[in-house]
């Protein structure tokens, strides 16, 4: 006995020892210097970690940072907009706009040293192409490609593009969004496995190569330069994404010098103003977050069914101060929301102000006539809530999501709460996780539609042609979780794709937006800027896309370099 | 050793399990609506969703799915993780060493201030060192574990800027030696340990305490105090490894029970282990993770419980030589 | 008449026997330091939580009341949250739920509790050892793991809240309560009982609660500062109900909002300090009731 006592007691000096020893020589210091001078890895905060490195699959927006092996076609120049291509050397339209030809560049290797060529983009378009009527076949792209009729090999490096109709966009969707993968691993795969695929040590075409297997239970995601890449090679030595459980851990990290760039919340950003090392960006790509009402006329749909009056929706919308919102919550960085078009968006946007009007909300409310009032209990509060001559009630559950990224929707669900009771309308909030929310918006799911509201978002990119389809009839179950169906907007949506005239685009792209506004499926809160923080004791060259977007780019990973000292 | 009471005790251990099965099959398969959500997440492929269903024995009656549990769960078998899209106990065993390592730290820090406080207390009984030592064991017990870690955080680290605030080692530390790397881990360890070990400490005094006390009424005490030796050998020689017995078997049943206490400890400083996984389970509605991590910490605390029980079977001559 | 004249001085005399235990009891919690200390402070938070409430309005929805973040000041004594929200009124208002949710999970597992260990205890055989077998396993299964899986599968709001810490917190009481009725069985007036034909229940009611009561009681208060901690560990996790006022919640806010990283310490210190001083009085009074009623500490 005496024996284990001492034992114990050793222990716990030996701990505290090892304790008091490495605070006194390890106080303080940042692993930048214990990493070997010639390495310049970039660490990158994320507060998601991607789930697989299968394109095919990839629905997450932090999946994409999972994906930087692969290339596009086309991409966006950060600083013009104006697309380049990638692994496409060239491209041209036929003049009827249905036929884009697009020549490859020659010579590239993937980077198992393979060659890359028109087989590959054949079968990554084919492969999904085939499969569209195939409703088991969940490709998270299908959406993307369905404006194309088919698909031709011209050459070992050429292939052409037949669309349906005229698309407007055609270079930014499909061809900037569809990563090509190589045909020698996924074409050896049934359809069934290459789905279910999560692609744990990924072959692409980019300067940036995979370190290790791919583990979504790890915390780090590593890439190493690829030294035989075909184009312009990236300055630092690597990438290291590194996954914080909550922001906060992010931030001190980013204080300590563990990590080198990140968005920081609100707080953070102004904390961070007087630190002279950090340099701190509003980032104001286009975004979106709305508060979305299901609308579901599904049987099995368990929503409160006064939120199919068209008079309710766009009374909540008016009861909503979403300024105060920008001002309080965003701490000023981001346009209070109209339409589901973001402002950063240009021209695409429909301008308009959002009016702010509980009256107008009430009175629109009586004119539906929910007249009566009604005391329930929510959280312990009594609230008012108005209710009509069949009895139904104004009150709803609204989803919260729990992840890290929704931060600013907890903080405006309370005002939102606020906000609706005063004309009449009360919210319970129900916690879930963004992927259980995604969950009951599929069709087969079990717990289908058992939602009334939610706060989400989107980060539509700068072509409108994406969020517009969002709230298509066919998305439903795809990406659309609010089950609206407007055959009248699906129709716009449709023809502005179409239209290679800007201008007829345009006006077709704002007649969409008004559809929206009136009908309320969506109601846009804020359009929210975000920051982004360096530090720039350690590198140089960080590149805002589009100017006043987000630092996290492929430009900036190829262009940043350590300060020179 | 006594083979009948060593299988007993296996025994015991064994139907606990069992018992804790079945709660567990009643909460996850039996309480919510459709228990296929439970294991296929939604949105799958109808045919793996099939093959799901057929391997885990939905398709049967309740009675025969309570046996395809049993048995799969005493392979190992809990499913697969929706999240991480792995075998739950191998998402499991990633985490569990971090986990350990925290709560055997904590541990030994506890047992050894527990026992020396302990101790100080009952030889001073009813002096103001013992109504000061109870009166802090008190104080302990009431305050909880992740509002403690915060306040250390914010001392520690924030204002004065001795030990890293969260985490488990620096991120994104690369290429360095291994001595480094276990430098750097024990240095994060240290307050979360402290954080951790002092939720426990509290209990340890009090019972260390009046454990001791117990022992000093006993006759040998008397006899020894009556031959004169100093008070301090006999509570060093006769009282303390007497006193010991009762501490054995509730450091072991709590050394099960830390492995879940650690949740708050370990969500506070973002401590990789399987508390936060819990948690993370319960947040991304990870049914089969969750249900694998809840009944591994079970699993800890029946596992503990039989090691105390053996551990008390070779320090108690009563049960050895029954 | 002469008959119930008799019953009625044997009802006076119990009355005074109880009577004379009662007074010697409180005699000696008040003569008990630490009991009168935590007694008293009892009884202050049952006035903050539910006096104040009525002088001291607020809501969680109370957002942008005043500054965010902003240090305590003469206008908000404990400072503001992240939205502005008044945290003396959030400590306020949360002591109310604290001792709501204390009382009554404490209330359930403490009546499941007894009943367990009075059945078992007292009838013994085949049935206890199932009774007991069943609550080991109970005990081993982790308390706040249990009650984290619990709180998801039902959803979380403060009933539901109350519901799970009760239904998972009787095991405890259940052993004490059982070991006491064994004890009590074998004494003689029970066996007396029995003989002139009183049935089982009769027996538990009239003879054996009243004698495990004292435990049961002194149970209670202790349950209840459990059940504050477990409801404040489930908040903080972020498994409460964000529309509900609690201290828990006040401690996620917190948390989440990055108050410990900015060292805004009037976030949480406020909050962590009034769960402290909640369990710590109730953890007062339950020690001393313990000293007095377990003959067995007595004179430590």
């Amino acid at each position: 006995m005496k024996k284990i006592f001492s034992l114990l007691l050793i222990l716990t000096l030996v701990l505290s020892l090892t304790a008091c020893g490495t605070s006194k020589t390890d106080g303080g210091s940042t692993p930048a210097a214990e990493t070997p001078a010639e390495k310049h890895i970039v660490n990158l905060g994320i507060t998601a970690f991607p789930t697989n490195t299968n394109p095919f699959i990839q629905t997450m927006q932090a999946d994409h940072n999972a994906l930087r092996m692969y290339e596009t076609l086309v991409i966006q120049d950060a600083k013009t907009l104006e697309f380049k291509g990638i692994l496409a050397d060239s491209w041209t339209a036929s003049d009827d706009g249905l036929e884009w030809t697009v020549k490859l560049k020659e010579g590239i290797k993937w980077q198992d040293g393979e060659a890359f060529d028109a087989d590959d983009v054949m079968f990554t378009y084919g492969i999904i192409l085939d499969n569209m009527e195939n409703e088991n076949a969940s490709f998270s792209r299908k959406a993307d490609v369905k404006s194309i009729e088919k698909i031709e090999k011209l050459g070992d490096y050429e292939v052409k593009f037949t669309t349906k109709t005229p698309v407007a966009n055609f270079l930014d969707t499909p061809l900037q969004v569809i990563y090509i993968v190589p045909e020698h691993i996924f074409g050896a795969m049934p359809l069934a496995e290459m789905l279910e695929f999560t692609n744990p040590n990924p072959i692409g075409t980019s300067p940036w190569k995979l370190v290790g297997e791919f583990n979504p239970q790890n915390t780090e995601l590593e890439y190493e330069r690829y030294e035989d890449y075909y184009g312009t090679k990236p300055n630092v030595d690597g990438l290291l994404f590194i996954l914080f459980e909550n922001s906060d851990t992010m931030y001190q990290a980013f204080k300590a010098g563990s990590i080198d760039m990140f968005s920081p919340s609100g707080t953070q950003a102004e904390e961070l103003e007087s630190d002279p090392n950090v340099k701190v960006l509003k980032n104001l790509q286009p975004k979106l977050t709305e508060i979305g009402i299901n609308s579901s006329d599904d049987p099995r749909s368990t929503v409160n069914k006064s939120l199919k009056i068209k008079e309710v929706r766009q009374a909540i919308n008016l009861a909503l101060d979403k300024q105060k919102l920008v001002d309080d919550v965003l701490k000023g960085v981001g346009y209070a929301g109209t339409t589901i078009v973001p402002t950063s968006a240009g021209k695409w946007h429909l301008p308009g102000e959002h009016e702010y009007s509980p009256e107008k909300a009430i009175a629109l409310l009586e004119k539906a006539g929910f007249t009566d009032f009604e005391t329930v209990q929510i959280s312990g509060r009594d609230v008012k809530v108005r209710k009509n001559a069949e009895g139904d009630t104004l009150s709803f559950r609204m989803a919260l999501l729990t992840d890290g990224y929704a931060w600013h929707y907890r903080d405006s669900a309370l005002y939102i709460v606020k906000w609706l009771e005063e004309v009449g309308i009360g919210l319970e909030l129900q916690s879930i996780d963004g992927s259980a929310l995604g969950d009951m918006m599929n069709l087969d799911a079990d717990n289908f539609c058992d939602f009334d509201m939610y706060i989400w978002g989107w980060t539509p990119g700068y072509d409108p042609g994406f969020i517009l389809t969002v709230l298509t009839t066919d998305q439903i179950g795809g990406r659309q979780e609010v089950m609206y169906s407007n055959p009248k907007y699906d129709a716009l949506v449709d023809l502005q794709i179409t239209q290679v005239n800007e201008a007829e685009r345009l006006e077709t792209v704002h007649e969409a937006q008004k559809i929206i506004l009136e009908d309320a499926p969506y109601i846009p809160l804020y359009y929210q800027g975000y920051y982004d923080a360096y530090r720039t004791d350690k590198y140089e060259g960080f590149i805002q896309f589009a100017g006043d977007g987000t630092i996290f780019n492929n430009e900036t990973y190829i262009n940043i370099k350590p300060v020179s000292k | 050793m006594n083979f009948r009471y060593f299988t007993k005790k296996i025994f015991q251990s064994i139907i606990t399990i069992l018992i804790v099965l079945t709660i567990s099959f009643i909460l996850f398969r039996v309480m919510p609506g459709d228990p296929t959500s439970m294991f296929v997440k939604s949105g799958v492929d109808p045919e793996v969703a099939a093959q799901i269903k057929a391997n885990y024995g939905l398709n049967l009656p309740i009675y025969q799915q309570y046996f395809v549990y049993i048995k799969n769960a005493m392979m190992g078998d809990f499913g697969t993780s929706f999240s991480f899209k792995k075998p739950v106990m191998e998402v499991i065993w990633n985490r569990l060493p971090n986990t350990l390592l925290l709560a055997l730290c904590a541990q030994a820090l506890a047992i050894a201030f527990g026992i020396i406080f302990g101790t100080v207390a009952a030889a001073h009984r009813g002096k103001k060192i013992d109504v000061g030592l109870l009166s802090i064991a008190l104080l302990i017990y009431a305050i909880p574990a992740f509002w403690f870690g915060m306040v250390l955080i914010v001392i520690f680290g924030v204002k004065l800027g001795w030990a890293p605030l969260f985490g488990m080692m620096t991120p994104g530390l690369r290429n360095v030696s291994t001595f480094t790397y276990i430098k750097d881990v024990a240095h994060h360890l240290i307050i979360p340990t402290i954080t951790l070990g002092l939720a426990i400490f509290g209990s340890y005094v009090m019972i260390m305490r009046s454990s001791l006390l117990d022992v000093f009424t006993e006759d040998y005490i008397n006899t020894a105090r009556a031959k004169g030796f100093s008070r301090k050998y006999i509570i060093r020689k006769h009282a303390l490894p007497n006193a010991m017995l009762p501490m054995v078997t509730v450091i072991a049943t709590s050394i099960g029970f830390i492995v879940a206490g650690a949740i708050q400890t370990e969500t506070v400083f973002t401590w990789p282990g399987v508390g936060t996984l819990l948690l993370k389970a319960l947040t991304a509605r990870d049914y089969p993770l969750l249900q694998g991590s809840f009944l591994i910490t079970s699993f800890a605390v029946v596992a503990a419980n039989f090691i105390a029980d053996i551990i008390y079977m070779y320090i108690d001559p009563r049960i050895r030589y029954e | 008449m002469e008959n119930s004249n008799h019953k009625k001085q044997i009802k006076k005399d119990k009355f005074e026997v109880r009577l004379r235990n009662f007074k010697r009891f409180t005699k000696a919690f008040f003569g008990n330091r630490i009991g009168t200390i935590g007694f008293l402070m009892v009884i202050l938070f049952f006035v903050i939580a539910f006096v104040g409430p009525k002088v001291y309005p607020y809501s969680t929805i109370d957002v942008g009341k005043g500054p965010m973040m902003a240090p305590p000041s003469s206008e908000f004594i404990f400072g503001t949250d992240h939205l502005g929200r008044d945290l003396f009124g959030a400590i306020i208002h949360g002591t109310k739920t604290s001792l709501i949710v204390g009382f009554s999970a404490a209330f359930i597992s403490i009546s499941i509790g007894t009943i367990i260990g009075l059945v078992a205890g007292f009838i013994g055989g085949r049935f206890d050892s199932i009774l007991m077998r069943f609550t080991d396993g109970m005990m081993v299964l982790p308390k706040l793991p249990l009650i984290m899986v619990l709180s998801a599968l039902l959803g979380t709001n403060i009933r539901n809240i109350i519901l799970v810490i009760g239904f998972t917190g009787w095991t405890g009481t259940a052993r004490l309560v059982r070991s006491q009725a064994l004890s009590i069985r074998e004494r003689p007036y029970i066996e007396r009982a029995k003989s002139i034909g009183a049935g089982n229940f009769y027996i538990m009611y009239k003879h054996i609660l009243p004698n495990v009561f004292p435990v049961i009681f002194a149970n209670t208060i202790l349950a209840t500062a459990s059940a504050i901690l477990a409801e404040a560990s489930l908040s903080f996790l972020g498994l409460g109900d964000p529309l509900s006022v609690s201290w828990g919640q006040v401690l996620n806010g917190a948390f989440v909002n990055g108050a410990v990283s900015i060292g805004a310490w009037w976030y949480f210190v406020p909050a962590g300090v009034a769960i402290i001083l909640l369990v710590l009085s109730f953890t007062f009074v339950g020690y001393s009731f313990d000293e007095i009623l377990n003959p067995k500490l007595r004179g430590r």
